[in-house]
């Protein structure tokens, strides 16, 4: 009887394309007399399927960074080659930005706080671009998540928090942590924003990584927390790190 | 005039998972592609974006399981076909858009275009998610690299710096059993 091991090892071969057709063919008439073979074959499945979601969407989502970097050099007055484009997204996302702005500098207003770490957070920050749902125009019905995306991308972060706690009791989830900390950056919650940061970077996910790095030198930005800022920003420079790396280097020019 | 890619190129930058000819590739065509689209197509400018991300993703996907190992054209007008497919597709969804013109000489009977569709999981799914997430970033990226990127043992062992391929194959089972326990602890 073969042990499981080769019987796991076989079945990676056969996803991996890697059997000839004489071993194909035993492999499926193997998997129509055994069950446990059967079963194993099914799991592996599975396996290879997330390994597939997990590698697309983070191709796509390195495509959108680059998309999103464009877009922000397109923004940036002294950009003039990019080629001119309007959408209702982008609208929402300079709404999202100018709220942000005016939120930041009502905020600072009322605390007095007028220290230069605060105003350099209000200079780099930006919230994080819904790239996790579909906002389609017209759509009958919107569920719980695209609800709360579109109450993030319209800048009421309080709002958004609550609806995130809510859908994250039925189970964690690191993409809507990420947004909820974010969300918290942007009302001054930053303690308990950069508690979820820190826990996401330990996590080192890729489709995150970089985005969570940005908004965690913004979060110790924020708190006055120098030393940490600058060696996250070396750690950044020093990395292959594309998404802000321009406003990382010059912020770490900028910070004593 | 953009720069077109010889195919046995691109191919190699698939199989490499060199990412940032890959970026290099989708911001070169970035501007053809969109004037083309705009010009066939009445979809606004979000959605050509989008669905040039998806046919980027869905001709990386398809080089990389083996599914396309010799272009008849070259690799753009691939590029192109699949993004016509996804815009045809998306027109249809949508019932509101005219298709201009149709022609294209490329065959995608063996292209694999529902990958999105797929994402949607279920619970054995999402509990394999999470036990996946919380695995340690090494062991995410041996498995990435084996499981997606199908990279031989050696070529993985290349790249990260391993001794040898059977280093990087006693790495990857004890990777494989960390993450068959964390799925026992949430099943």
């Amino acid at each position: 009887m073969p042990s499981p091991a080769s019987d796991s090892q076989l079945i990676e071969d056969y996803y991996r394309n890697l059997l000839s057709n004489e071993e194909r063919f035993k492999f499926e008439k193997k998997l129509k007399s055994d069950s446990d073979f059967y079963d194993l074959y099914i799991k592996y499945g599975q396996f290879f399927k997330l390994a597939e979601q997990n590698g697309n969407k983070d191709l796509k989502s390195s495509l959108q960074t680059i998309e999103y970097n464009q877009t922000n050099k397109f923004n940036n007055p002294s950009s003039k080659n990019q080629p001119k484009t309007f959408s209702i997204r982008k609208l929402i996302y300079s709404i999202a930005a100018a709220l942000i702005l005016l939120l930041s500098a009502i905020y600072l207003f009322n605390l007095g706080d007028n220290t230069s770490d605060s105003n350099l957070f209000a200079e780099y920050f930006q919230p994080y671009p819904n790239t996790i749902v579909k906002l389609e125009r017209g759509e009958a019905e919107v569920n719980e998540l695209q609800k709360t995306m579109l109450i993030y991308s319209n800048g009421d972060f309080k709002q958004a928090i609550n609806n995130f706690d809510l859908i994250l009791e039925k189970g964690k989830d690191s993409d809507l942590l990420f947004y909820k900390s974010v969300s918290q950056l942007s009302i001054g919650k930053n303690k308990e924003a950069i508690s979820i940061l820190e826990e996401l970077k330990d996590k080192e996910i890729p489709s995150l990584k970089e985005a969570v790095n940005w908004y965690l030198v913004l979060g110790y930005v924020k708190e006055n927390d120098n030393t940490k800022a600058k060696k996250l920003l070396e750690e950044i420079v020093d990395s292959n790190q594309t998404y802000q790396i321009n406003s990382a280097k010059e912020l770490l020019k900028r910070i004593k | 005039m953009n720069k077109l890619i010889p195919t046995s190129d691109f191919i190699e930058l698939v199989k490499s998972d060199n990412r940032i000819a890959l970026e290099q590739f989708y911001l070169d065509q970035k501007s053809t592609f969109l004037r083309w689209a705009n010009s066939h197509f009445d979809v606004d400018e979000d959605t050509i974006i989008d669905v040039y991300q998806d046919a980027i993703v869905t001709l990386y996907f398809n080089v990389n399981e083996g599914k396309i190992e010799d272009f008849r054209s070259s690799v753009e007008a691939y590029l192109f076909g699949i993004a016509r497919n996804l815009l045809i597709k998306q027109t249809i969804k949508n019932q509101k858009v005219e298709l201009i013109e149709s022609n294209t000489d490329f065959d995608d009977r063996n292209l694999d275009y529902n990958i999105y569709e797929r994402i949607d999981a279920d619970h054995f799914n999402f509990e394999l998610k999470s036990a996946f997430d919380k695995m340690q970033a090494k062991c995410r990226e041996i498995i990435m690299l084996y499981y997606y990127n199908k990279f031989t043992l050696d070529s993985i062992a290349k790249k990260l710096k391993y001794n040898n391929s059977d280093t990087v194959k006693a790495r990857k089972n004890q990777c494989m059993k960390k993450l068959k326990e964390l799925m026992i602890k949430k099943l």
